[in-house]
C-alpha cells in the first residue's frame, strides 16, 4: 500500500479518467470513419469531410432558424400538451378506480395502435402543417404519461388518502401536495418514455406532413439525391437528441431531489 | 366488471359514430365505425390483405430476431465489465437518441422500397432499448456472488450461463417486450412512409385514393395486431420468467 493521495485529487483524476474513457471510443470511431470514407466514391457513403462541410453549410446556421427551430417548437408544444393531458387524465382515472377498470380495454387498445398507422387519420383531419404535427406528437406522448400516472396514483398509500379526507384537506392542496408529489417518480418515468417517442413522432410528422423542419430537410435532400445532406441531418438529430436527453436528466434530478427530501423522515 | 368494460367499449364506439354522423368530423377524414365494420369482412377474406399482413409480421419478426442476436450478447458483455461499459456509454447514448425514423430517407436511397429498407430501420430502432436493458441486467450481478463463483474457478462459460444470464434474464425479457412494440411501430412506419410492402403501404394507397372506410379498416387491423402483440408478449414474459423473483406476485 502506497500513501493515500489527497481525496480531492483522487476524485478529480477519477472524473478525468472516466471522461477520457467515455470519449475514447467515439473519437476512435470518428477517426476511423474519417479515414475509411476519405476516398469513398460510393454515392451513399460520402467522405466524412464532405458530410461535415455540408453540415456546416446547412445547419450552422443557414437552416437552423428556419428548420431546426420549428422542429424543437413543435416538439416542445406537443410534449407539454401531452404532459398536461396525460397527468390530468391519469389522476382522474387513478382516483376513480371503477372508471379506470372499465376503460382499461379501450386504453390498452388505443395505446397499442402503432402510431404510424394513425398518422394518415391525423393528416386527413388536420391537413399538412403545425396543427397536425403537434396533435400527433401530443397524442402519442400522452399514453406513456397517462398510464404511468395512473399507476402512480393507484399506488398511493390508502392511509394517506384517508388521513387527508378525515382532515378535510382541500382538494387543490390534496392534488398538489399529496397526489402529484406521490405519483412524481411514475410521472417522470412516463415522461422519459414520452420524450423519446415524441422525438420519433416529430420526425415522422415532418416526413409526411410538413413544410419545414429537420425531417423535412432530410426528405428534400433525399429527393434531390444529396446524400451528404441526408447524413448531415441525421447527425444533427443525434446531437439535438443527446442535448434533449441531458436537459431531461437535469430536470429529472431536480424533480426527484424534491421528492427525496419530501420522503425524508422528520 | 366485464359488463362495465363492454359498456365502456360500446360507449366509446357510440361516441365515435356520433361525431361522424352528426358531421362534427367530416366523413372525408374519419370513417364511422359502422362503415369500418362493413369493410372488415371483405378485407379479411381478401388475399391481398393476408399477404400484406404477412409482410408486416415478417419484417417485424426478422427485425426483432436480428436485434436480439445483436443486442443481447453485446449488452451482456458490455454490462459485465465496468471498463467496457464506461467506454461505450457515450457512443450508445448518442446513437440511441437518433430517431430511427430519420433513417428512412437514407435507407430508401440505399435499398429502395424493399424489405431490407424496413429491416434496416427496425433493427436500428429496436437494438437500442434491448442493448440498454441487457447491459443493465448484467450489471445487476451481485459482485460477492461473482467473486465466489470466480473463486471456485468456474469456467467462463459457466459464469456466463449460470450467473450472468439468469441475473439479467428478467431485464432482457422487459427489453424484448419494449423492442417488440418498437419493431412493429417501425415496420408499419417504414411501410407507410417508404412504401415497403406491408399493411402500412396499403394504408397509404387507400389514403391517396380516398378510400376512407378501407383505410380505417386497415388502421383498426393494425391496432388489433399491436394489441395482440402486446398481450402475447406480456403473457409470454410472465410465463417464461415465472421463476424470477421480480416476476413473482
Amino acid at each position: 500500500m502506497g500513501t493515500q493521495p489527497p481525496l480531492m485529487r483522487t476524485r478529480l483524476t477519477r472524473h478525468a479518467r472516466n471522461l477520457a474513457l467515455e470519449l475514447v471510443l467515439p473519437l476512435v470511431l470518428l477517426v476511423l470513419w474519417w479515414f475509411l470514407s476519405a476516398r469513398s466514391t460510393s454515392p451513399y457513403f460520402p467522405p466524412l469531410a464532405t458530410i461535415l462541410s455540408q453540415f456546416q453549410q446547412t445547419w450552422l446556421f443557414a437552416h437552423f432558424l428556419s428548420d431546426a427551430v420549428p422542429t424543437l417548437q413543435h416538439l416542445a408544444v406537443g410534449f407539454c400538451v401531452a404532459v398536461v393531458v396525460g397527468v390530468a387524465a391519469g389522476i382522474v382515472l387513478g382516483s376513480l378506480p371503477l372508471l379506470a377498470e372499465a376503460a382499461a380495454p379501450v386504453l390498452e387498445f388505443v395505446r397499442s395502435v402503432p402510431i404510424a398507422a394513425l398518422l394518415p387519420a391525423g393528416l386527413l383531419l388536420l391537413g399538412i402543417g403545425p396543427a397536425f404535427q403537434i396533435a400527433v406528437i401530443a397524442f402519442s406522448a400522452t399514453w406513456p404519461i397517462l398510464l404511468n400516472t395512473l399507476d402512480g396514483v393507484r399506488g398511493i398509500d390508502s392511509t394517506v388518502l384517508d388521513f387527508a379526507r378525515s382532515y378535510r384537506v382541500p382538494m387543490l392542496v390534496r392534488l398538489f401536495r399529496i397526489t402529484i408529489p406521490a405519483a412524481g417518480p411514475n410521472i417522470i418515468a412516463g415522461m422519459r418514455v414520452a420524450v423519446s417517442l415524441a422525438v420519433s413522432v416529430v420526425i415522422f410528422s415532418e416526413l409526411i406532413g410538413a413544410t419545414d423542419g429537420i425531417g423535412y430537410q432530410i426528405l428534400q435532400a433525399q429527393f434531390s439525391f444529396a446524400v451528404a445532406d441526408v447524413w448531415a441531418g441525421i447527425i444533427l438529430l443525434g446531437i439535438l437528441g443527446y442535448l434533449i436527453n441531458i436537459v431531461f436528466r437535469g430536470f429529472e434530478l431536480l424533480a426527484l431531489r424534491q421528492h427525496r427530501s419530501m420522503r425524508k423522515p422528520s | 366488471m366485464l359488463a362495465l368494460r363492454a359498456a365502456f367499449v360500446l360507449a366509446a364506439l357510440a361516441a365515435w359514430q356520433l361525431v361522424v354522423v352528426t358531421g362534427a368530423i367530416s366523413d372525408d377524414a374519419v370513417a364511422a365505425p359502422t362503415s369500418v365494420a362493413r369493410e372488415l369482412p371483405a378485407i379479411l377474406s381478401d388475399l391481398a390483405f393476408w399477404s400484406a399482413a404477412w409482410d408486416t409480421v415478417r419484417t417485424w419478426g426478422i427485425g426483432l430476431l436480428v436485434s436480439m442476436a445483436l443486442a443481447i450478447p453485446i449488452g451482456l458483455v458490455l454490462g459485465s465489465s465496468d471498463l467496457a461499459y464506461r467506454m461505450s456509454r457515450f457512443t450508445i447514448d448518442f446513437l440511441r437518441t437518433i430517431p430511427p425514423v430519420a433513417l428512412i430517407p437514407l435507407a430508401l436511397l440505399l435499398y429502395g422500397a424493399t424489405l431490407q429498407m424496413a429491416l434496416l430501420l427496425v433493427v436500428f430502432g429496436s437494438t437500442g432499448p434491448l442493448l440498454l436493458q441487457s447491459m443493465y441486467g448484467a450489471q445487476q450481478v451481485d459482485p460477492q456472488l461473482r467473486d465466489v463463483v470466480r473463486g471456485y474457478l468456474l469456467r467462463r462459460r459457466d459464469v456466463a450461463l449460470r450467473l450472468v444470464l439468469p441475473t439479467a434474464a428478467p431485464f432482457i425479457a422487459t427489453g424484448v417486450r419494449i423492442s417488440a412494440t418498437m419493431s412493429l411501430l417501425l415496420a408499419v412506419g417504414a411501410e407507410y412512409i417508404g412504401s415497403a410492402p406491408g399493411l402500412g403501404a396499403t394504408i397509404r394507397v387507400y389514403e391517396q385514393t380516398s378510400n376512407i372506410p378501407q383505410m380505417y379498416a386497415y388502421i383498426v387491423v393494425c391496432a388489433g395486431l399491436g394489441a395482440l402483440l402486446n398481450l402475447t408478449m406480456m403473457r409470454l414474459e410472465r410465463r417464461i420468467m415465472a421463476w424470477a423473483p421480480s416476476h413473482r406476485s
